[in-house]
C-alpha cells in the first residue's frame, strides 16, 4: 500500500511459549492488501496466539511481526495504540460490556482516535453518535440502539461487535473464531455479514476458524496451522476437503476422527 | 429473538435517521446519572458543614505529628496486666462467638426452608435473626452493662446476640444449600428427623459454617476492643483510660499490642480455615482393619480442631463468666433494664436533637464521601485486573491490610486526641474516613478482581488509552456494585455515631456519653431511636437504588 509494498502483514519465524507449551513455533505469514485469509487448525494449534500478535495483545519471544508497516513486536505506548486503531478485532466471546447500551458499545470503537476519556452516550460528539447509528443500521440492529447489550442473542451481540470494529475505520480486520460460540444458523449469518462488509469496504481479513466448511465457503486463501507451525498455505480454489482434513490429523496417528 | 434481520440488506432496516441521538429517558438512566451527582454533591456539602478544609487538615496533621512525637517511645506500664486484659478480650470474643454459633445453628435449622418444622416457626426464626443483625453490638453492650454492671459478661452477650444476625443468615443459607437427596437417603434407612438432620444435612453444611465462624471471630475481636470502652472489660477499657489520662506513650504501647493481636487473630483464623476446609481430602485409600476408622491426617486435624475448639470455648465462657448459673441474674437484670430504657425520654435532648442529628448525618456523609474516594483508588490499585504493576498492587494490598487491622475505636481516639475534643466532628470524620477507606478498599479490590478480561482486551484493541479503557471496564461493569458499597459505607458510618459517643466527639456523641455516664438510659434510647430511623431510610433508598441500577 502506501508503505512501498502492499504487504499488510509480515510475520517471520514467530516463536511464543506459554509455560511449557510452544503456542507458535516459527510461524511465517505474509498477507497482502485485500486478501481474505482463513487460519485453520485444531484447537491449540496457535491460531489465536498468531492473531493476538498482530495487534500487540501478545508479544513474541522471538521473530518479527510487521503489520501495516509497523514493527508490532517492539511498538509500545502511543505507537502501539496508533497501530491498534487501524486494526479491528472481532472476538469469539463478543466481549461487549453487557450492562451498557448497544450504541455505547459501538461508540467505544472510536476511543482510539479520541484524545478524551468518555463515559455515557451523551459525552460523545454528535458526529460519532450518528456514525455509530449508521454502522448499527448496516448490521441491521439500529432499532436496538438503546437496549442493553446483554439482552441480545449471541448472534446479535457478535453483529454489534462487528459494528464496533467498523467504528474504528480499520484497514485490517482480525477475527478470532468469530462464530465458534454461535449456533449454526447465526454462525452463517454472522460470517455472511462480516465478509460481505469487508469485501464492500475492501478490507483485508485474517480470520481463525475451526470449521472447514466455513473456511472454504468464505475465504480466498487457507493457512493451516498445527502444533504452532504452518503446515498448509493455498488458495481456497485449489483445495479439496481431503487436503484440508489432513491439517487436523495428528502427526502420530493416535487419535481417531479429530476433524471438523 | 429472530435472526432474520441479519440478512437484511443495507438501508432496509429502520432508517438510521429515525433513531434519536440521545437515549430515551428511563428510571435506570436517571438513577445511574443522578446517584453519583447527588452522592458527590451531598458529600461536598457535608465536608463543608463539618468544617474540613485544607487548613484544618494541615493543622490536624501537625497536631497528629506532635501527638505521635509525644507518644514516642511506646511503653507498657504493666505488661502483665495488659496481656491479662488482652486475654480477657480474647475470651470475650471466643465466648460470644461460641454462644452465637450455638444459637444460630438452632435458629438456622428452624429457619431453613428444607428443615423448618412449619411456616410460623420459620418466620419467627428469621425475624429473630434479622433483629439481632439490625441492633449494633454497641447498643447491646450499653444495655447489658446497664443490666449487669461492668464486666466481661455484657460484652459476651452483646457480641453473641449481634453475631447471631450474620451467623444465622449464613448458616441458614448453608443448610438450604444442602442436597436434600442425602437427607432422604438417610430417612429411607428408617432414621427419624433428628438423625436425618445430623447424618444427612449437617455434614454438608459444616464446612461453610466453620468458615463463616472463623471469619466472625476475626470481626468480633475488633468489635470487642470497642465494647471494652463502654464497660465490657478487656483491653478496650485500658486503651480509653490511657487516652483519657493523656498518657500517650502507654496508649501507643497498648495500640501496638492491639494491632498485633488483630493481625495474629486474622492469621490464625485464615490458617485454621485453609487447614480445616482443605484438610479433609485424604490422598490414596487408607488401610481398613476391622471396624476401626483409620486416623488419616484429615481426620486427626478435624478431631483435634473440633475437640480443641470446644475446650477453648468452654474455658473462654468460664473465664468471662458466661456460665449457666449466671442465667437467672442476667434475665432479671435485663428485665429491670428494659424498664430503664423504655419509654424513651426525649425532653432533655429535644432542643439539640435536630442540629445533633444533622451533624451525625453530615459526619457520616462526609466520612463516606472521603472514604469511598480513598477506598476506590486504593482498592483499584490493589486489584490484579487494574493495578498498573504487581509492585503497586502489593503496596496497595499491604496498606489496606494495615489500615484494616486498626480498630475504629483506636482511630477515633487517636484523631480526637490530636485535634482536641472541641474539633470532635472534624476528628471523628477523619477517623471514620480512614476506617471507611479501609473496608471499602477491600470490597472494591475483591469486586474489581472479578472484572472480565474480554471486554478490556476488546477496548484496548481499538487503540484506547489506559484512562479511557479503565473508565469503560470499571464503571461499565462495576457501577451497581460500587454504588452498593458506597451505600453500605454510609449505613456503617451512620451507626458509628456510637463510637463517637464513647469518646464524646460531636454534639450527639457528647450527649450520648454524658447520659450513659449519668445512667439516664431512657434518654439514651431517645438519642438512639431517631438514628435507627435514619439508618432504615438509607437501607430503603439503597434497596430501591440497587433495583434501579442492576
Amino acid at each position: 500500500m502506501n508503505h512501498g509494498t502492499d504487504h499488510i502483514v509480515e510475520v517471520d519465524s514467530l516463536v511464543k511459549t506459554y509455560g511449557e507449551t510452544r503456542a507458535c513455533d516459527g510461524v511465517g505469514l505474509t498477507v497482502t492488501a485485500g486478501e481474505l485469509v482463513a487460519l485453520v487448525g485444531p484447537s491449540g494449534s496457535g491460531k489465536s496466539t498468531l492473531l493476538r500478535h498482530l495487534n500487540g495483545l501478545a508479544r513474541p519471544d522471538s521473530g518479527t511481526v510487521r503489520v501495516l508497516g509497523v514493527d508490532v513486536a517492539t511498538a509500545r505506548g502511543r505507537a502501539l495504540r496508533a497501530l491498534r486503531r487501524r486494526v479491528g478485532m472481532v472476538f469469539q466471546q463478543f466481549n461487549l460490556i453487557g450492562r451498557l447500551t448497544v450504541l455505547e458499545n459501538v461508540l467505544t470503537g472510536a476511543l482510539g482516535r479520541d484524545p478524551l476519556p468518555r463515559y455515557g452516550i451523551v459525552t460523545w460528539p454528535k458526529a460519532d453518535r450518528t456514525a455509530a447509528i449508521e454502522h448499527l443500521d448496516r448490521i441491521g440492529l439500529a432499532d436496538r440502539a438503546y437496549q442493553r447489550a446483554d439482552s441480545l442473542s449471541g448472534g446479535q451481540q457478535q453483529r454489534v461487535a462487528i459494528a464496533r470494529m467498523l467504528m474504528q475505520r480499520p484497514e485490517l480486520v482480525l477475527a478470532d473464531e468469530p462464530v465458534a460460540s454461535l449456533d449454526p444458523e447465526s454462525a452463517a449469518q454472522v460470517m455472511d455479514l462480516l465478509f460481505r462488509i469487508c469485501l464492500e469496504d475492501r478490507l483485508t481479513v485474517v480470520c481463525s476458524l475451526h470449521q472447514i466448511d466455513l473456511a472454504l465457503a468464505w475465504t480466498r486463501r487457507v493457512v493451516g496451522l498445527r502444533d504452532g507451525r504452518v503446515v498448509l498455505d493455498q488458495p481456497t480454489g485449489a483445495l479439496d476437503r481431503e487436503r484440508l482434513r489432513q491439517v487436523y490429523v495428528p502427526a502420530a496417528p493416535v487419535a481417531v476422527g479429530a476433524g471438523a | 429473538m429472530t435472526h432474520g434481520s441479519a440478512t437484511r440488506a443495507r438501508g432496509l432496516g429502520p432508517a438510521a435517521g429515525a433513531v434519536p441521538l440521545t437515549p430515551p429517558p428511563s428510571a435506570r438512566r436517571i438513577a445511574a446519572w443522578a446517584y453519583p451527582v447527588v452522592f458527590a454533591g451531598l458529600g461536598l456539602l457535608a465536608v463543608q458543614h463539618v468544617g474540613i478544609g485544607l487548613a484544618a487538615l494541615a493543622e490536624g496533621g501537625d497536631a497528629m505529628g506532635a501527638l505521635l512525637a509525644r507518644a514516642w517511645t511506646p511503653t507498657l506500664a504493666a505488661p502483665a496486666t495488659t496481656f491479662a486484659h488482652v486475654l480477657d478480650t480474647l475470651s470475650m470474643t471466643i465466648a460470644g462467638t461460641a454462644l452465637a454459633v450455638a444459637a444460630a445453628a438452632v435458629l438456622a435449622v428452624l429457619a431453613a426452608r428444607n428443615t423448618t418444622p412449619g411456616p410460623a416457626v420459620r418466620s419467627l426464626a428469621l425475624a429473630m435473626i434479622v433483629g439481632c443483625r439490625v441492633i449494633p453490638d454497641m447498643v447491646f453492650a450499653i444495655f447489658f452493662v446497664a443490666a449487669l454492671g461492668i464486666g466481661p459478661l455484657p460484652g459476651v452477650l452483646a457480641l453473641g446476640l449481634h453475631s447471631i444476625g450474620m451467623l444465622g443468615k449464613l448458616f441458614t443459607e448453608a443448610v438450604e444449600a444442602a442436597d436434600d437427596g442425602i437427607g432422604e437417603a438417610v430417612a429411607a434407612t428408617g432414621a427419624g428427623p433428628v438423625r436425618r438432620l445430623l447424618a444427612g444435612i449437617f455434614p454438608q453444611a459444616v464446612p461453610s459454617m466453620v468458615a463463616v465462624t472463623l471469619y466472625r471471630i476475626d470481626i468480633n475481636f475488633r468489635a470487642s476492643v470497642l465494647l471494652g470502652a463502654v464497660g465490657a472489660g478487656g483491653i478496650g477499657m485500658d486503651l480509653r483510660t490511657a487516652f483519657g489520662f493523656t498518657d500517650y506513650r502507654e496508649a501507643l504501647g497498648i495500640s501496638c499490642v492491639v494491632v498485633a493481636v488483630v493481625f495474629l487473630v486474622e492469621a490464625v483464623a485464615l490458617g485454621l480455615r485453609s487447614l480445616l476446609i482443605g484438610g479433609g481430602r485424604a490422598s490414596g485409600l487408607p488401610p481398613v482393619r476391622g471396624t476401626r476408622v483409620p486416623w488419616t491426617a484429615g481426620r486427626t486435624v478435624t478431631h483435634v480442631a473440633a475437640w480443641g475448639g470446644l475446650l477453648v470455648a468452654a474455658v473462654a465462657c468460664w473465664r468471662s463468666g458466661a456460665t449457666p448459673d449466671a442465667a437467672p441474674a442476667t434475665a432479671a437484670g435485663s428485665l429491670r433494664a428494659l424498664t430503664e430504657f423504655f419509654p424513651p425520654d426525649f425532653a432533655p435532648v429535644l432542643d439539640m436533637l435536630g442540629p445533633g442529628l444533622a451533624e451525625v448525618c453530615a459526619i457520616a456523609m462526609a466520612a463516606t464521601f472521603l472514604g469511598v474516594l480513598g477506598g476506590l483508588v486504593l482498592g483499584l490499585l490493589a486489584a490484579r485486573t487494574v493495578a498498573p504493576h504487581p509492585a503497586v498492587r502489593a503496596v496497595a494490598r499491604a496498606a489496606l491490610a494495615f489500615l484494616r487491622s486498626i480498630p475504629d475505636l483506636l482511630l477515633v481516639l487517636l484523631f480526637v486526641a490530636a485535634f482536641g475534643i472541641a474539633e470532635g466532628a472534624v476528628a471523628g470524620t477523619c477517623a471514620l474516613s480512614l476506617f471507611t477507606a479501609s473496608f471499602v478498599g477491600k470490597l472494591v479490590a475483591d469486586t474489581a478482581e472479578e472484572i472480565r478480561p474480554g471486554p478490556k482486551e476488546a477496548i484496548l484493541s481499538t487503540g484506547a488509552g489506559r484512562v479511557q479503557e479503565l473508565l469503560y471496564t470499571v464503571l461499565g461493569q462495576l457501577t451497581p456494585r460500587l454504588a452498593g458499597h458506597s451505600l453500605y459505607a454510609l449505613d456503617v458510618n451512620l451507626r458509628s455515631f456510637l463510637v463517637l459517643g464513647i469518646v464524646g466527639a460531636g454534639e450527639i456523641g457528647f450527649a450520648l456519653s454524658r447520659h450513659i455516664r449519668s445512667l439516664d438510659y431512657d434518654v439514651v434510647t431517645a438519642i438512639v431511636l431517631p438514628i435507627f430511623a435514619i439508618v432504615l431510610v438509607v437501607e430503603l433508598v439503597s434497596a430501591s437504588l440497587r433495583g434501579a441500577l442492576r
